[in-house]
Parts: structure tokens; C-alpha cells; sequence
């Protein structure tokens, strides 16, 4: 069996997150470097995608346990949910709701066709929901993956200057803020700079938004036709 | 030795577990006829299990860190499959660029400050709240 596309794909992406020491490239997230390293392996020696995708659809099938398993940091922290829940489960609904309604705004407004606005539609939910919502509203899986990876890195990159800005400052406003809008590479940012407070707020609402989104993403587009 | 075997079964178990909530909330979407995703049903199912105790945490625990540790690896095949799209990006860029950088910094300002603002009333109206009953 040819297992070019799993081992290329593993290799790249363990190499690229120990590329953490290096200045600029430490900004990137490592499925960023990764990813383009790939796509430039292949396009380079002219090497098809299905001779890639033959083995590296088995790594894409861990996403189906992986978005499980998410289930467990909600356990975990769910003494975090309890307190303060009102303001908390009000902010969820909040992104969840400006992401679908902007994101659909928006992509109307720059003349996108349908297929895409529905691939965009979850951009802001962690990538294996994002894919799962995208599938179930007709998206494009693969347009998903890259609009997603490109929102968290931006949330990555300047979220916690944007919060700064503003001149927020409580750690829980922090990690929701940033959990919400860009997910799990938002979060790995938090994770980065050390802030444990930030981390469980920002892990358990990539969580609830992403289930929010499954909600409202469908019904939104449905009251709209 | 030991020790590692017995790791490595309780990754499998995990994962076994993990797996079934796939095929079970994927039965009850396709039995009850509605769309939603199978695996955020199975989310949903499990997160409700762990917390009835129905799974106990040692069970899981190991196989949960292993996923979520790697998830971004798992990407890696998704995001190249844009190669087959690439049309679609070169002709849109501009738009999907644009709703990115902003939807997304308008989320976190919301956000933000929404929470900031609602802890400090909530906190505000306790303190009012102690100082009354005081008197």
C-alpha cells in the first residue's frame, strides 16, 4: 500500500511544530506551515492528490473521535459553566449568532455564490464541527478546513491585541472572547502564554459555540430562503 | 512493561467507546430522519455520559488528550484537499479574506466586552446586595 500521503502529512506537521523556536515562523500555527509545505511538495513533483488522499484519508477519520472527545473538557470544567452562567451562556449565543449573521452579511455583500457562503458559515467553529456543519449545510469540506484554519490564525495572531485595545482585561472575557471567535488555534495562543484561567474558558467555548453553530447555521439559512 | 500494555489497552477501550458514540448518535439521526451532524450529537451524548457517570474518566481520559492534543495534525490531509478547489479561492479571495478579517473582529470585540461589562454588573449588583442586608 502506498502511504506516501500519511507519513508526508505526520512528518511535515511534527517537524513544523518543532519549528517553535524560530522567530517569524513561530507566529504561524504548525497546520498552516504544514499544510502549505504539502501542497508545495505536491504541486512541485507533480504528484496527484489521489495519490496523496489514498493514504491520508485514514488521518482525516481520527477528526470523527477527536470531535467526540471534545466532549471531556466540558466535563471537566463544568463547574467554570456554572458560575456566572447567565453572562456566560448569553455571550456564547452572542457570537454564535454575530458569526452566522455577519459571516452571511458579508459574503452576500462581496457577491459569493451559495456553496461558498455555506462553506464560510462555520468559519468561526472548531474544524471537525466546521466540517461536519459544512457537509450538513452543502458546503465545500475543504473550503471549510482552509477558511477555518485561516480565521483561528488571525484570532492566533492579533486576538489578544485587539482585546487589549478595547481595553478588556478579565481573563474569563479573554479566553471567551478568543475561544469563541478562533477556536482551538485561538486557544492554543492562550495555551502559549501560559494563562490557565484563559485556556478552560477558551476550550469549553469553542465547544458550546460549535454546537450552538450546528443549531443555528442550518435554521438561519432555512428562515432566510 | 506492564504498565505500557496495559496504557495501550486503555487507549483502545477509549477509543472503542469514543467510536460507538459515532455509531449510535449516527443511528438515531438516520432513525429519526432529522440533519444534524452524527458526530456533534456524539459529543453531546458523551458529555452528558461522563457527566451522569455513566463512562467513568479513567477510561477515557488518556484516548481524549491523545485526539485533542493532535487535532490540528488530522488537518493537514483537509486543508490540502484545497488543491481540487483551487479555482474557486484564486477567484474569491478577496471576498473570503475580507469576511474573515473582519466577522472575526467584530466577534472578539463583542465578546469581550460584553463579558467584561456583565461580570462587573453582576459583581456590582452583589456588592449593592451586601451592603443593604448589612444595613
Amino acid at each position: 500500500m502506498n502511504l506516501f500521503g500519511l507519513i508526508a502529512s505526520v512528518l511535515y506537521f511534527k517537524s513544523a511544530q518543532k519549528l517553535k523556536k524560530v522567530p517569524i515562523i513561530s507566529n504561524f500555527p504548525p497546520i498552516l506551515i504544514a499544510g502549505i509545505a504539502v501542497i508545495l511538495t505536491l504541486e512541485l513533483l507533480h504528484i496527484d492528490f489521489n495519490t496523496y488522499n489514498e493514504s491520508a484519508k485514514y488521518l482525516k477519520f481520527l477528526l470523527i473521535p477527536s470531535t467526540i472527545a471534545l466532549g471531556y473538557p466540558v466535563y471537566k470544567n463544568i463547574e467554570l459553566l456554572k458560575k456566572n452562567k447567565r453572562i456566560i451562556y448569553s455571550a456564547f449565543f452572542l457570537a454564535t449568532i454575530i458569526a452566522v449573521v455577519l459571516t452571511y452579511t458579508f459574503a452576500r455583500i462581496c457577491h459569493c455564490n451559495i456553496d461558498i457562503i455555506e462553506s464560510m458559515l462555520p468559519k468561526s467553529v472548531t474544524a471537525p464541527i466546521a466540517i461536519e456543519i459544512s457537509k450538513s449545510l452543502g458546503g465545500i469540506p475543504e473550503l471549510t478546513a482552509c477558511v477555518v484554519v485561516l480565521t483561528g490564525v488571525f484570532g492566533a495572531m492579533f486576538g489578544h491585541k485587539i482585546l487589549k485595545a478595547v481595553k478588556v482585561k478579565s481573563d474569563v472575557a479573554i479566553g471567551l472572547a478568543i475561544g469563541a471567535a478562533s477556536h482551538i488555534i485561538g486557544t492554543s495562543k492562550c495555551v502559549e502564554i501560559k494563562n490557565e484561567k484563559q485556556v478552560v474558558m477558551a476550550s469549553v467555548a469553542l465547544v458550546i459555540v460549535g454546537i450552538l453553530t450546528a443549531v443555528v447555521a442550518p435554521l438561519f439559512l432555512f428562515l432566510i430562503r | 512493561m506492564k504498565k505500557h500494555l496495559k496504557e495501550f489497552f486503555n487507549l483502545i477501550l477509549g477509543f472503542i467507546i469514543l467510536l460507538s458514540f459515532y455509531f449510535a448518535s449516527y443511528f438515531i439521526i438516520k432513525f429519526m430522519r432529522i440533519s444534524f451532524p452524527p458526530a456533534i450529537l456524539g459529543l453531546i451524548l458523551f458529555a452528558i455520559s461522563l457527566l451522569s457517570g455513566i463512562i467513568k474518566e479513567k477510561w477515557i481520559k488518556s484516548v481524549c488528550n491523545l485526539l485533542i492534543d493532535n487535532m490540528a495534525m488530522f488537518l493537514v490531509p483537509l486543508f490540502c484537499g484545497l488543491i481540487v478547489y483551487k479555482s474557486i479561492i484564486v477567484k474569491n479571495w478577496i471576498a473570503i479574506f475580507t469576511v474573515i478579517f473582519v466577522t472575526t473582529t467584530v466577534i472578539i470585540i463583542a465578546v469581550g466586552l460584553f463579558t467584561e461589562w456583565g461580570i462587573k454588573f453582576l459583581r456590582l449588583n452583589k456588592i449593592k446586595e451586601l451592603e443593604r442586608e448589612k444595613r
